[in-house]
């Protein structure tokens, strides 16, 4: 099943409260923050970059 | 009697027996302006079915008057004099010999035509009620992302191109994929042409984010031919959200009531996929912000907890130190102490003992009188009994001895 972007954001919202709360040992810290970091990293990719396929159609 | 005469004469009997102006509904089946800008066009009445024509009568208005009553009707209700409408229209009946019988338009009134809209629309909208789907559009949740945008309208209108910039040079850095589903966006066409891109949509819907249907601005009539029931039902139960921003700032048609969303023009309907974009940029920022944020804190919270940690493991080897020198200094201050106190109390005690020692000294006992006897073999005489008679003593005084002899011993 492909992420889209509406669970990213709801994860990236459960990651921000998870941190908040302080519930996040920190030996996972370094695993949270990029797991943060690279939903971020969707996140705006989806909103400014074209997709895949958009690509592809828009090539041809 | 030539053709002119008689026409001359029916033109005077009517001149002359009808009153000046009358007020008449009915329905515009033509309309154009012609050459020198003047207006001409047929009126109907059709039967209470409002299938076959029951009347008909040509229309005119001079062009000087139709500016001024055009202008006006265009500011009042959005709509020009167009074919289709109904209209009330103050004439005057005339009778040209060359042309024959039409009606001269002297005035229009504005507010009969807004009704007859309004109470189309309402019919649509108490049918669409009824049929239970008005707000089945609305009760669709918007996506967060509005990025594959399917768009109905006429690929010439000024308004899809201002859409089309916008969207393509956003101050945001947001990627659109805008897809055009041309359809006519004006005139009788209008229902048939825009259902059938919808549906062309509906088919594809989940490549499809939302649905925008747009047509330039300026105020070239027409809105009415979106007062259609089919084409509201038809956008009612797209599955997918629909935006509409047909390009009028007064009126509205039905579709803005079915719609999800509504706005006035189509560069307000590219504003609203920008904005909202926008939002979703600001809110993945401030997410980005939170965590960051919360990243540090946790961090600066393990730093503190570790200088804790090293401040008590340092600590507590060096306040030991400090304890056991306390204590051994304690330790020597006490064996000090007892030593001193042992070394003055055994002072006192020899000097007790030597005190006592020196009353007992056998010269002290001597020269106070007492003295020392001895026997013969030296031994200290100490009792009576060890005595016979002719024992030879020896008796030391202070100041010398005596040599005596026993002659009784009791």
């Amino acid at each position: 099943m492909e992420l889209t972007y509406e669970a990213a954001m709801e994860q990236l919202e459960k990651l921000a409260k998870e941190m908040e709360n302080g519930d996040i040992a920190i030996d996972q810290l370094a695993t949270k923050l990029k797991e943060a970091q690279q939903l971020l990293q969707f996140c705006k990719d989806k909103l400014t970059k074209a997709d895949e396929e958009v690509r592809k159609l828009l090539a041809e | 009697m030539t053709l002119f005469e008689l026409n001359h004469i029916v033109r005077s009997v009517l001149e002359t027996s009808l009153d000046e102006e009358y007020w008449v509904e009915g329905e515009f089946a033509d309309a154009s302006v012609g050459f020198g800008g003047h207006f001409y066009g047929e009126l109907v009445q059709k039967d209470a079915q409002g299938r076959n024509i029951i009347a008909r009568a040509r229309i005119t208005c001079w062009a000087r008057n139709y500016n001024i009553i055009s202008l006006r009707f265009q500011k009042e209700t959005g709509e020009t004099l167009r074919r289709g409408l109904q209209v009330k229209l103050q004439v005057r009946v005339t009778f040209h010999e060359q042309y024959g019988y039409a009606l001269n338009i002297l005035d229009v009134d504005s507010s009969f035509t807004l009704g007859d809209m309004a109470r189309r629309r309402k019919e649509i909208l108490d049918q669409l009620q009824q049929d239970g789907i008005i707000n089945d559009n609305k009760e669709l949740s918007m996506p967060l992302l509005l990025k594959h945008i399917a768009v109905v309208s006429s690929a010439g209108a000024a308004g899809y191109g201002d859409f089309c910039n916008q969207l393509e040079h956003n101050d945001y850095g947001l990627f659109f994929h805008h897809h055009l589903f041309p359809a006519v966006m004006q005139g009788t066409n209008v229902e048939e042409s825009v259902m059938t891109a919808l549906a062309a949509i509906a088919d594809e819907a989940d490549c499809w984010d939302c649905v925008v249907i747009i047509r330039g601005g300026g105020a070239t009539g027409d809105l009415s031919d979106f007062d259609s029931y089919p084409l509201a039902a038809a956008v009612a139960q797209m599955p997918i959200p629909v935006i509409v921003g047909i390009g009028h700032e007064r009126d509205e048609t039905v579709l803005d009531f079915v719609a999800h969303t509504r706005v006035k023009t189509p560069t307000a309907a590219a504003a609203f996929l920008i904005d909202n974009g926008a939002q979703q940029l600001a809110r993945i920022d401030d997410i980005q912000n939170r965590i960051m944020q919360d990243v540090s804190l946790l961090c600066e919270r393990q730093q503190r907890l570790i200088e804790q940690l090293t401040m008590r493991l340092t600590s507590a080897p060096r306040q030991r130190l400090l304890t056991e020198a306390h204590h051994t200094q304690m330790l020597q201050n006490r064996y000090m102490q007892s030593a001193r106190f042992l070394l003055q109390n055994e002072k006192l005690r020899l000097e007790n003992l030597q005190a006592r020692h020196l009353a007992l000294d056998p010269a002290l006992q001597l020269k106070r009188g007492y003295s020392l006897t001895y026997t013969a073999d030296g031994k200290l005489l100490r009792s009576a009994k060890d005595l016979q008679p002719g024992d030879q003593l020896l008796t030391r005084l202070a100041d010398g001895n005596v040599t005596s002899k026993v002659e009784m011993a009791s």
